[in-house]
């Protein structure tokens, strides 16, 4: 297990986006998250990434047999044991000023955004560069002297860049404003641009999204590769079951907010509730009679 | 010259033409239609039609010369302009680059007193368009009060030589520090928020500081302003006598006394902080940390969702952006030799960020030309100052409308395979 995700509740004032989800993310392995529009599929994204802040529950990360506490890296509010512990004060306040989402990030868990959060006015390789901010040498004398270790580190940074480039197969555009690629390209490169910080964990929202079947194909690809060849934990949403079915070693499915379904593809495929979400009351009714039938 | 392009219709133009004149007609008719002679009104009816038919002939002018190659790329520009373009890094300009900085360096040695003076003002602005240029061009964030730190850094040399016994030498890493420090200060509270709120905290920001100066008079002489030392040169001074014990520059080297000295040190110390700030700058750009503020500038939460802790990154815009500000109020107390709060009103901030905007956002050399221009233009056209603020205004429009990206296209370093 690599994630955990506990009892987690988002509501933001009156809508319950989120209620009482749980489920685990096995490393090494894609799972999908499903369900129809509007069921907290982002929103648990959010949560899960450190871009909200969780109403209620707990997101569990195990690196190197340790489990960490998500939701403390953003800043938990204090409560009254706090103030008899003082370690675990400090700590809280520690992570109150200092901590945030991107704290997430260096844990492990990259993103990319279901609407494309590229830096348009840059190139994509600048993109790809700004990602590997936390590996670069960041001295700024050394910057500024353009010295021995600041050029290696450039060059790292470089080398490792076009390797993602080439190998999602956008060496060609390494040098074009982001904002002025093709869609499809715009998509691949958000991907890679997670990969560039050294995830072990990638959360990827509707990245087929737009794409046309044989660029979906390929993208479904794509992410086999992170999968297999890197040792990434991939974690998916995607409204498109061809992929999902084809790519997915479990899938979570999630409606209102709530996980009404766990399993492998073609347990999901035949499940009676999640047909009854995806297809509507007149299905659940034709499920139930199935059911009484029975 | 006049090849027109296929889109160009005969017909069209001369139907907007005459639309454009009648328009102009009625608009001139009660204007210049009718003369006043002293109670009894006469008309002219013939000027209306003169100014007309101008206009006529004027708007045809219009729709042929944009339809031409030339206008083209004058007006419409280049069918995909999109205000960036990406360049291997070349240094086939280098040449030019050391002739203008040799030039920069003899100028005042042949220079009057008078365009001594007015080039100091010019690279005042130079620098302090690069330092506004980090905070608005590179990190995206829109500072209305930048002229607070121009305050702080002006301040920080006539206080600190007057409390504090401070020198213009050491005047000027003192007030770097400082203003770098109001920097980060103005970066705390304002760490939520973008654009709109942005610009009106910093707003308020710069307002304070102005109140502030204007009102603690015990401690800034208030309105009354405080006065800046002159700077010495290895302890020669640069008066006409020295105070006890000094020698005075012209006696040290047999020359007679002449204001202008004290300028030219001024302006060669300036001009080499420009220079340095420049190279600065224009690295920092492509630096970790440069790239890390135009992402920020690109999106704050794309930033955060790869691990960029955009706290630490706006505070260093800040306060990157305050200290070359405030190394500008150094130069420009000493030059003056007297400063106080009116010198640092809304209406400086506005210019800065004019010449940011005009410069284009983030474009180093076009900043430094639009500081140029800015300054030196209002000299060049002195009978026309009472429509500087108007020539300014319309000129902001007409890049809005031609160039939003600024009057050169930005650069982007290509990064090739190695
Ligand atoms: N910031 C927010 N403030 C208020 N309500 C929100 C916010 N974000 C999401 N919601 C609500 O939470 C619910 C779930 O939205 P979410 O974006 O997570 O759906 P989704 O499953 O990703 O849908 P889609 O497939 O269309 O992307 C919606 O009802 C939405 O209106
Ligand atoms: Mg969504």
């Amino acid at each position: 297990m690599l994630l955990e995700v506990k009892q987690l509740a988002m509501r933001f004032g009156g809508v319950v986006a989120l209620d009482n989800v749980s489920f685990g993310v096995e490393a090494h392995k894609i799972t999908s998250l499903i369900g129809p529009n509007g069921a907290g599929k982002t929103t648990l994204f959010n949560c899960v990434t450190g871009f909200y802040q969780a109403s209620a529950g707990e997101i569990v990360f195990y690196q190197n047999n340790q489990a960490i506490d998500v939701l403390e890296l953003l800043g938990k509010p204090f409560i009254w044991q706090d103030f008899v512990n003082p370690r675990q004060l400090l700590r809280r306040l520690f992570f109150k000023m200092l901590g945030g989402s991107h704290r997430v990030n260096r844990l492990g868990i990259a993103r990319t955004f279901q609407n494309i959060r590229l830096f348009r006015d840059m190139t994509a390789i600048e993109n790809l560069l700004v990602a590997q901010h936390q590996y670069l040498n960041r001295n700024i004398l050394s910057g500024l002297l353009h010295s021995k270790g600041y050029q290696k580190s450039e060059q790292q940074a470089l080398e490792q860049a076009y390797y993602w480039l080439d190998l999602s197969g956008l060496g060609d555009d390494a040098n074009k404003l982001a904002g002025q690629l093709p869609y499809g390209h715009q998509k691949r490169l958000e991907i890679i641009r997670a990969m560039c910080t050294q995830p072990q964990l990638i959360c990827l929202d509707e990245p087929a999204a737009g794409l046309n079947p044989n660029e979906t194909a390929e993208l479904g690809e794509f992410i086999r590769i992170l999968q297999q060849q890197h040792q990434i934990t991939v974690l998916l949403i995607e409204h498109d079951m061809q992929m999902v079915m084809d790519i997915s070693d479990k899938i979570v499915v999630l409606d209102h907010g709530e996980v009404i379904a766990t399993g492998g593809p073609e347990a999901i495929q035949k499940n009676p509730a999640v047909l009854a979400a995806y297809l509507g009351e007149e299905t659940t009714d034709k499920a139930k009679a199935e059911t009484n039938n029975d | 010259m006049l090849d027109v392009d296929a889109d160009f219709s005969t017909k069209q133009t001369i139907l907007d033409a005459i639309l454009a004149a009648l328009i102009a007609w009625l608009f001139f008719l009660p204007i210049t239609g009718v003369l006043l002679d002293g109670y009894a009104v006469q008309s002219a009816w013939h000027q209306p039609f003169v100014l007309a038919l101008i206009v006529f002939y004027a708007r045809c002018l219009i729709a042929i010369i944009v339809h031409t190659d030339l206008g083209k790329r004058l007006f419409v520009g280049k069918g995909h302009y999109a205000g960036v373009e990406v360049v291997d890094k070349t240094n086939a300009h280098w040449h030019w680059l050391l002739v203008i900085v040799a030039i920069g360096f003899v100028f005042p040695f042949f220079s009057s007193k008078y365009w001594l003076t007015v080039a100091i003002l010019a690279l005042i602005y130079v620098l302090l368009g690069l330092g506004l240029n980090v905070v608005v061009g590179l990190a995206g964030l829109l500072d209305l009060g930048f002229v607070a730190f121009y305050a702080v850094g002006a301040y920080s040399y006539a206080l600190g030589s007057e409390y504090l016994g401070l020198g213009f030498w050491t005047a000027l890493p003192f007030a770097a520090v400082l203003a770098a420090s109001f920097g980060a200060i103005l970066g705390f509270p304002v760490l939520r928020m973008h654009g709109d709120y942005l610009a009106i905290v910093t707003l308020g920001f710069g307002e304070i500081i102005r109140l502030i100066l204007n009102n603690w008079t015990a401690f800034t002489g208030g309105p009354n302003g405080a006065s800046a030392p002159l700077p010495t040169l290895f302890g020669l001074e640069f008066s006409r006598r020295a105070k006890q014990g000094g020698t005075p520059f012209h006696d040290y080297f047999g020359l007679d006394y002449s204001t202008i000295y004290r300028y030219i040190l001024i302006y060669l110390v300036l001009f080499l902080v420009v220079c340095v700030m420049t190279m600065v700058v224009v690295r920092l750009r492509q630096m970790p940390i440069g790239r890390a503020w135009e992402a920020l500038r690109e999106d704050e939460t794309a930033c955060r969702s790869l691990g960029i802790n955009h706290v630490v990154v706006k505070l260093s815009a800040f306060s990157m952006g305050a200290m070359v500000g405030g190394l500008a109020g150094v130069f420009f107390a000493a030059y003056q030799g007297f400063i106080n709060p009116s010198s640092f009103t809304f209406f400086e901030s506005a210019l800065i960020l004019a010449i940011v905007v005009l410069g284009g956002l983030g474009s180093v050399v076009g900043v430094i030309i639009a500081a140029v221009v800015l300054t030196i233009l209002p000299e060049l056209l002195r009978e026309f100052s009472d429509y500087r603020v108007l020539i300014f205004g319309m000129s902001m429009v007409l890049m809005m409308i031609w160039r939003p990206r600024g009057l050169l296209p930005q650069r982007r370093q290509a990064f090739r395979r190695t």
